[in-house]
């Protein structure tokens, strides 16, 4: 499978071949969450997984 | 490259993209310390930052100042601690995140100077308790007593939890059965851990303010002359978070006066700061938005639609400075139509002569602004705070 490169810090991700959708890769160098949100041959689509902790926000 | 600035946060929101975007223009290179999957290792006069696969040790040893937007105030208290232990200048200090974490607090320190806060009780007991035997006892009608002799018979009550954000859990009880209703509903949280804060309702018509105040090292405090006015016809909340209209009024100068107080109030003694003061304008009775005003709602309503709509978007680090084109380019439709212009004159000319019934009530440290305060107030809060950043460095 194809890496995924992190929408934050640029790193590359290894994706698993045996990945499925819905799965949450973790970036290994700033730890921003990604959810796998669609799988093909050889690639993922992946998406920044939204968090909202009681305590987030102003 | 390595830089003396880093900015700290859980995963990059539209204001950190921002910040990132304003430093590029500026020439500022800044560097990014993640701020959850991460460990910070304290051992024998060492320390190790690191992540599943990097070491973020070297880049902290290099950095001086850090802005700290994690947008969880618990974290933020957290690693403010443990980078200024690091002995690095972090934005907002410590001491600043600690004040602003605590509606109470804040509150507290904006009575000791004598600025106008909402008549505030704290009745320090949960309305349910737990007895050594496993037993469950309610303090509700108690608490309600407590609050109806210190506030008033009879009177409606805001009830906010004391670490609460974006007007979450904020209850407006009419009677007495609401505020008990309301009172047996409150349960001991991460940002509510004990007691009940109580508010007189202030009559603000339909709008508050949100008043920016900074700090550079070496520089007096400054409030910027805009402000963002947060309009609410349905809610009592008037919170931009809500989606609710927002207007860039300009401010009167014993206003201002008043806001660099508050902020000071907070700040002292630190060296530098950026604070969003939220304050109302006492008009002491309710008074009805007539149809003149709701009708230049109405006219605004599409256009505010379409600043959403771009807001809806899905933005990433790539898209971000063509997204904010957009955004902006909307932003100004709305903001250079009649409508805008009539309600925000409206609030300029309900302001004047009001300025001793302004009433402070909540310092934000680590504000939401790409979105809505930079747009309205035309401040740059990105900027202000790599201004901030870069006096710590310099000095």
């Amino acid at each position: 499978m194809e890496p995924v490169v992190c929408p934050d810090c640029g790193a590359k991700i290894e994706v698993p071949n045996d990945v499925l959708k819905g799965e949450i890769i973790s970036c290994p160098d700033c730890g921003l969450e990604l959810e796998v949100k669609d799988v093909n041959t050889s690639s993922v689509v992946v998406e920044e997984l939204q968090i909202e902790g009681e305590d987030w926000g102003e | 490259m390595d830089s003396p600035i880093a900015i700290l946060c859980e995963q990059l929101g539209i204001d950190e993209m921002g910040i990132q975007l304003t430093a590029e223009k500026l020439g500022v290179n800044i560097t990014l310390i993640p701020s959850r999957k991460i460990f910070f290792l304290f051992a024998n006069g060492n320390y190790r930052i690191g992540s599943a696969n990097r070491d973020f040790s070297e880049i902290t040893k290099n950095v001086s100042v850090v802005l700290n937007r994690a947008q969880s105030r618990n974290r933020r208290l957290f690693l403010g601690a443990a980078l200024e232990a690091l002995g690095k200048k972090v934005l907002n200090p410590l001491q600043v995140e600690y004040i602003c974490f605590s509606k109470l607090k804040t509150l507290l320190h904006f009575w000791k100077e004598k600025i106008n806060i909402p008549a505030t009780v704290y009745i320090p007991c949960n309305s349910r308790e737990k007895t050594v035997d496993g037993r469950e006892i309610l303090n509700a009608n108690e608490i309600a007593s407590l609050i109806q002799q210190a506030l008033g018979v009879g009177k409606p009550v805001v009830l906010k939890p004391d670490a609460g954000s974006h007007g979450k859990n904020i209850k407006l009880a009419a009677d007495q059965h609401s505020l008990l209703k309301f009172l047996c509903e409150i349960e001991p949280s991460i940002i509510n851990p004990v007691g009940v804060l109580a508010q007189e309702l202030i009559h603000k018509w339909f709008f508050d303010l949100r008043i920016i105040v900074a700090k550079e090292k070496g520089k007096e405090a400054h409030c910027y002359s805009r402000a963002m006015a947060r309009t609410g016809l349905k809610d009592f909340r008037t919170n931009a978070y809500l989606g609710n209209m927002v207007f860039g009024v300009e401010l009167p100068q014993k206003i201002r006066e008043q806001a660099i107080k508050c902020a000071e109030s907070i700040g002292k003694s630190c060296e530098a700061w950026v604070l969003a003061l939220d304050a109302m304008i006492n008009f002491g009775r309710e008074i009805p938005v007539e149809g003149e005003i709701t009708a230049e709602f109405e006219k605004l309503t599409p256009l505010f639609a379409e600043i959403q709509k771009v807001k809806n978007e899905k933005v990433s680090k790539e898209n971000f400075a063509l997204w904010n084109e957009k955004l902006e380019k909307a932003f100004n439709n709305y903001a250079c139509s009649e409508a805008y212009q009539k309600i925000k004159e409206i609030i300029e000319g309900s302001i004047k002569g009001m300025e001793d019934h302004v009433v402070f009530h909540e310092a934000n440290s680590c504000p939401d602004f790409w979105e809505q305060t930079r747009l309205a107030t035309g401040i740059d809060l990105a900027q202000q705070l790599l201004l901030c950043a870069e006096s710590l460095v310099k000095n």
